[in-house]
């Protein structure tokens, strides 16, 4: 089985002072799958949306979504996943981020850092 | 390769009345409604995933002349044609009403010759579930613990992600078990085992960011491999439903020489699973067959099935209503069209005993439909002894 690792990068440009930024993770096409989020080389949650601070705590700093998607379904070999970064009302969503696998029960780790400005 | 070659070698047979071909089980939506309609099963199926693959699919299924090409068969599942991004686990595995039907939908098509008229012949069926039942528990416990796995996984690809300068083999090896350590609540003996693997692994790669890099992919490559047996018990988890499951099929059958549809059928299955390997399932369905003569069935049946680890069981009895035409003669030597209709019923009790691996011992007794055109006793009972020559895995070369 193989493992296919697909490393992405992007920006995240905070908007207030004041709110806190939520960063989740959906693993779509019915797959199942793990992540984690991190805030540098600290890590913040695993599985679950992770309160990553306000402007002060992540300005400047990269915010490092891991996630792993394990093929599990005989349907279709296909993986996605999208993140989301929530600040008060406002969403940003990056994504969704698709891989299909070349056979049955591979794996896809998708890795997103987000540079916070 | 020899997929699954099971050869009844030994068959002691106690006919205590007539023998006829029995059907494994007269209670199921057919797998793929189009060649069942037809009566035969394709050299080949094409399954196009996407939908790229379709167009070529069908377009490879005619001749240079443009003639549809014979014994070919193709099954598609239009919803899983495209990415679904919002498609959640929870949701594929609990869907709707609507989204189970979308999931479960599939079209099957299929082109034949008959054997006996040399006509051609095609297929069409589709096949849905309205009602996909629940998951099994173990699933969950399943999932969890790749779940565990999976955070190993992560931990070191969360390292991977922030390798800098500076970083060496040994240095993101310790880092690793630190997060480890702190992060996952693991034991010291799995730590262990994970940094002795990345010890083993790091002798073949430098110490340049790349070659670290690299490093840690493999490391992950080596967990995830060792993880397999675990993803595929997940994967065949996922498809042992418990709960009530409601599926429905339907197909008609295509006579292009004569181009007339000569064959429809439809099909109904409630089934409730106590557990995947204990169900009863509730079947109606309609079978219209128009050739020499026109045969309409209307079946109804109930049946059980039990599976243990050593035998299965199973249960089965189906009412019919059937109404046949066929072309006879009358007193007078003119051509007339017979019509025959009454009631038959099929009770049915299977039974077979693992007594080792590749031995098997089975038991049918009952007794079938009876037929519109044929005479016979109807009555079966049918001792056997199973035994595979060959090994259903095939063999490693080295």
């Amino acid at each position: 089985m193989a493992v296919t690792f697909i490393d992405l990068k992007d920006t995240y440009n905070i908007k207030t002072k004041i709110k806190d930024i939520i960063v989740d993770v959906s693993i779509g096409d019915g797959q199942s799958g793990d992540f984690t989020i991190s805030l540098g080389k600290q890590l913040i949650e695993i599985n679950k949306p992770a309160t990553m601070g306000k402007q002060d705590d992540v300005k400047g700093k990269k915010t490092i979504v891991s996630v792993k998607v394990d093929e599990t379904l005989t349907e279709t070999n296909r993986t996605s996943m999208t993140v989301t970064v929530t600040e008060g009302a406002r969403v940003t969503t990056y994504g969704p981020y698709k891989h299909e696998v070349a056979q049955h029960l591979d794996s896809v780790v998708y890795t997103l850092k987000l540079s916070n400005q | 390769m020899i997929k699954k070659l099971s050869g009844i070698c030994i068959v002691f047979v106690c006919m205590v009345h007539s023998l006829y071909a029995q059907d494994a089980s007269k209670l199921n939506v057919p797998v793929s409604p189009a060649f069942s309609i037809l009566d035969f099963e394709p050299s080949a199926v094409m399954r196009p995933t996407n939908a790229k693959s379709l167009a070529t699919d069908v377009l490879s299924s005619f001749d240079k002349n443009g003639k549809l090409l014979l014994n070919l068969g193709m099954e598609v599942a239009p919803y899983w044609l495209k990415s679904h991004p919002k498609l959640t686990r929870k949701t594929y595995l609990n869907p709707s009403l609507e989204q189970a039907f979308l999931q479960s939908l599939s079209i099957s098509a299929g082109t034949a010759k008959d054997s006996a008229s040399g006509a051609n012949k095609l297929g069409a069926g589709f096949r849905f579930r309205l009602s996909n039942g629940k998951t099994v528990d173990e699933l969950a416990t399943a999932e969890a613990e790749l779940s565990a796995k999976n955070k190993i996984i992560l931990v070191i690809n969360n390292v991977r992600s922030t390798v800098g300068e500076g970083d060496t083999r040994q240095s993101v090896t310790n880092d690793i078990a630190a997060k480890l350590k702190s992060e996952s609540g693991l034991t010291e003996k799995v730590i262990n085992s994970v940094k002795q693997r990345a010890g083993a692994l790091a002798e073949k790669f430098g110490e340049t960011e790349d070659d670290i890099d690299n490093f840690l992919k493999a490391l992950i490559t080596d967990r995830d491999d060792a993880d397999i047996e675990l993803k595929k018990k997940v994967s065949e988890l996922v498809y042992d439903r418990k709960g009530f499951v409601l599926e429905f099929a339907g197909a008609t059958g295509y006579n292009s020489d004569e181009k007339k549809f000569e064959r429809f059928g439809f099909w109904g299955n409630a089934s409730y699973f106590v557990s995947p390997d204990d169900f009863f399932t509730l079947t109606a369905r309609y079978i219209h067959k128009s050739n020499d003569t026109i045969l309409n069935n209307v079946d109804a049946g109930l049946g059980f099935l039990k599976k243990g680890p050593s035998y299965n069981i199973s249960i089965e009895g189906m009412l019919r209503w059937y109404q046949a035409e066929m072309p006879a003669f009358d007193a007078n030597n003119q051509p007339i069209t017979r019509l025959e209709k009454s009631f038959t019923y099929r009770l049915a009790v299977q039974g077979s005993y693992m007594i080792s691996k590749d031995i098997s011992v089975n038991l049918s007794i009952g007794k079938d439909f009876e037929s519109p055109f044929i005479s016979r006793k109807a009555v079966f009972s049918i001792l056997g002894l199973n035994y595979s020559l060959f090994s259903k895995e095939p063999s490693k070369l080295k």
